[in-house]
């Protein structure tokens, strides 16, 4: 039986800079992916920025930053927007780390499209880059470290016996064989969930698959009610659907677009009159949400964004502003053409916009070396919770999986160096097998992409961007009647093994389904409205509530817990 | 509208042609149908979709016989939809893009 050291899960940024550090200790380690190396993930997503404070942009990374900005000040603004629920030993580390992360990069050739000023940052800190360079970049050290790879491999279990991890199961894709791996340590790096939502902005593999294998292996998540909405994201048509390009030309690049109702009022004025329309991304989601909500929204459901007070210049000169080559003159950004939107906006007309899930600020507790509870299980980027508290700033996530990655890639070396192989104990992964298999050895049964969208259906109606106690006690008895019922009849219509999208299908629903109840258990208990975790029966934050909560999975049932923040000043 | 899906080819398997009707719901992209005809019609149909933005390009595919990145090109009436390049096929249109292909772990080489 072959075994490895490390084993990585995920190919994103934060996976791949677990791998290469592992990779340099000497160990043997493997990178799964249900995706496809250098490509898949949200890091894929980002034309964007990684926050580094301006003093350090400045002196150490040689950019223009601003030398009035230091380390405290970006602590201060993460823990602000955070509400403080941070766990504060993460963000300083995030802080203190990030400029010596992203420093060789640069010197590998990563390109910085300027210095942008997002808000809830009091100084310009988002460098600006392209997340697939990145992911080139990181993918060619990673290959250079002398990490091995696995496309198109999904890892559907984290095995374990009675001392701790002992290695992984999963699917073989590309062959459509079940295979189990053993390894001393295991990092997941798996991102986020914002594919449980209807409207979202992340790549389609985002389902919380890292949550449910950390939760049945025993490790435990924290703030799992904290799901950033990312403002402002087109409404139609269909090929549009989701994306954030209102967001870029507007309050993410400092423009002063406009948020309008139905009647033409910049409603922003009832929500955060001082800040408006550059506002943190949870309020503008909230007040666009409220406004649709109380029947002052547009035809699709969302809300007006214009730019028709301003004169055309000023849109013309922004791809120059805020820095080719992401957003280009010609109005290409990311992979679309918008020059056609561009055009409209510059007769006068408004765009419909609507805030989509875009970023989970909770996952898997981890300290400060990123440990679970469960020895040699480790996680590092987007699944780790607790660094972003609240609500996370732009720029952060970046910040957080190349600074988590690097940790955690050192922290499974350290580990894997002391500890002894373990051995799959083969009743767990006969169990794990069966429970893989059985959508596709079911002769009839529930088509398991109904269920995908259900699903969504339920945490779109019941834990989308405004909630309430009785909505999420709702959200809750269907997310549970799903998974003692639906879930456990899925089959694959298609008994072809090999890429077989009925099957993956069937393993995501399973990943979503208990997210879905992890949040909706996290959130329905916080009878408070704090960061992103917004309720229209408790409106204000209060004191008594200034703690984190935790989910755990106990015989097959979760819980929550409330624990006090670890080492910041209550607010 | 009807879009035509050149399939097969996993392990010498017959490469065919299949005609499939779809709803017109405006301006889609390629992905959004080959999903809906996943979902609809044939359940064994391997296709990749990820950012949905453009950007990982595990999606792309030749459409009409141009290489389009599926998930921002607009579907049209009578596109005819097959892999990029058959080399690199793994299942239908769903081919092996990876960037470390050189440094591939394999589960049954080893164990």
């Amino acid at each position: 039986m072959t075994n490895v050291d490390v084993i990585v899960v995920g190919s994103g940024a934060a996976g791949l800079v677990a791998a290469e550090e592992a990779a340099k200790h000497g160990l043997n380690v493997v990178l799964l992916t249900k995706g496809q190396v250098g490509r898949s993930g949200a890091t894929a997503t980002i034309t964007g920025d990684i926050s580094v404070d301006g003093k350090t942009i400045r002196n150490y990374l040689g950019l223009r930053g601003n030398e009035g900005d230091s380390d405290r000040d970006f602590y201060d603004d993460t823990m602000t927007g955070g509400a403080y629920l941070n766990q504060s030993a993460l963000v300083q580390s995030m802080i203190s780390h990030v400029g010596e992360e992203l420093k060789p990069l640069l010197e590998a050739g990563l390109k910085v499209a300027g210095i942008g000023h997002a808000p809830g940052h009091r100084f310009p800190r988002g460098v600006l880059i392209s997340g697939m360079q990145l992911l080139q970049i990181l993918t060619r050290r990673a290959v250079a470290a002398g990490a091995r790879f696995r496309d198109e491999f999904y890892v559907t279990d984290v095995l374990r016996n009675a001392d701790g991890v002992t290695g992984i199961a999963g699917i073989d894709l590309r062959t459509g064989e079940a295979h189990s791996l053993a390894a001393k340590t295991v990092i997941l790096a798996t991102g986020g969930s914002a594919m449980i939502h209807p409207f979202r902005t992340a790549p389609e593999e985002l389902v919380g698959d890292g949550y449910r294998m950390a939760l049945r292996a025993g490790a435990e998540l924290i703030d799992m009610e904290m799901v950033q909405f990312l403002p402002c994201c087109l409404v139609n048509p269909p090929l549009w659907r989701g994306i954030q390009f209102p967001w870029i030309i507007g309050p993410q690049s400092s423009t002063r677009a406009w948020l309008l109702n139905r009647y033409g009022e910049r409603f922003m004025a009832r929500y955060d009159p001082e800040r408006m329309e550059m506002s943190t991304r949870d309020k503008i989601s909230i007040a666009c949400v409220r406004e649709v909500q109380e029947g002052r929204g547009g035809p699709g459901g969302g809300v007006f964004m214009s730019w028709a007070h301003l004169p055309h210049d000023i849109l013309e000169f922004l791809p120059k502003w805020y820095g080719k080559p992401l957003l280009r003159e010609t109005w290409h950004w990311e992979g679309f053409d918008f020059r056609p939107l561009i055009e409209r906006i510059k007769q006068g007309y408004a765009v419909e916009v609507a805030p989509a899930s875009h970023f989970n600020m909770g996952g898997v507790r981890i300290d400060a070396e990123c440990g679970t509870a469960v020895p040699g299980l480790l996680a590092c980027g987007e699944i780790a919770g607790g660094v972003h508290g609240a609500n996370r700033l732009s720029g952060n996530a970046c910040s957080q999986f190349l600074v988590q990655g690097r940790i955690a890639g050192r922290s499974a070396a350290q580990f894997a160096s002391s500890a002894p192989m373990p051995e799959i104990d083969a009743a767990d992964w006969k169990e794990k097998l069966a429970e893989v298999e059985a959508p596709l050895l079911a002769s009839d049964g529930v088509q398991p992409h109904t269920l995908a969208s259900q699903i969504q259906d339920i945490a779109n109606r019941t834990l989308n961007v405004v909630r309430n106690g009785s909505n999420m006690a709702q959200g809750l008895r269907e997310i549970r009647a799903l998974r003692a019922g639906e879930v456990t009849r899925m089959f694959s219509a298609s008994k072809d093994r090999r890429y077989n999208r009925n099957w993956i299908d069937a393993q995501e629903v399973q990943s979503a389904a208990l997210t879905v109840e992890a949040i909706a258990m996290s959130a329905v208990i916080r009878e408070e409205s704090r960061g992103a975790h917004y309720r229209d029966d408790f409106r204000e934050q209060k004191p008594e509530f200034h703690h984190n909560t935790v989910v755990s999975l106990k015989d097959g049932t979760l819980q929550t817990r409330r624990v006090a923040v670890a080492g910041n000043e209550t607010k | 509208m009807r879009i035509t899906l050149v399939r097969g080819g996993a392990d010498g398997a017959e490469v065919r042609q299949d005609e499939y009707e779809i709803p017109d719901e405006g301006l889609a992209s390629i992905s959004s149908a080959l999903q809906y005809v996943a979902r609809n019609y044939d359940g064994s149909i391997g296709y990749y979709l990820s950012c949905r933005r453009g950007m990982c390009a595990c999606c792309v595919v030749r459409a009409n016989g141009k290489i389009e990145t599926a998930c921002v090109t607009p579907v049209t009436d009578g596109m005819v939809i097959e892999p990029v390049k058959a080399t690199l096929r793994v299942k239908d249109t769903v081919v092996d893009l990876s960037m470390a292909r050189e440094n591939q772990f394999s589960f049954t080489a080893e164990g």
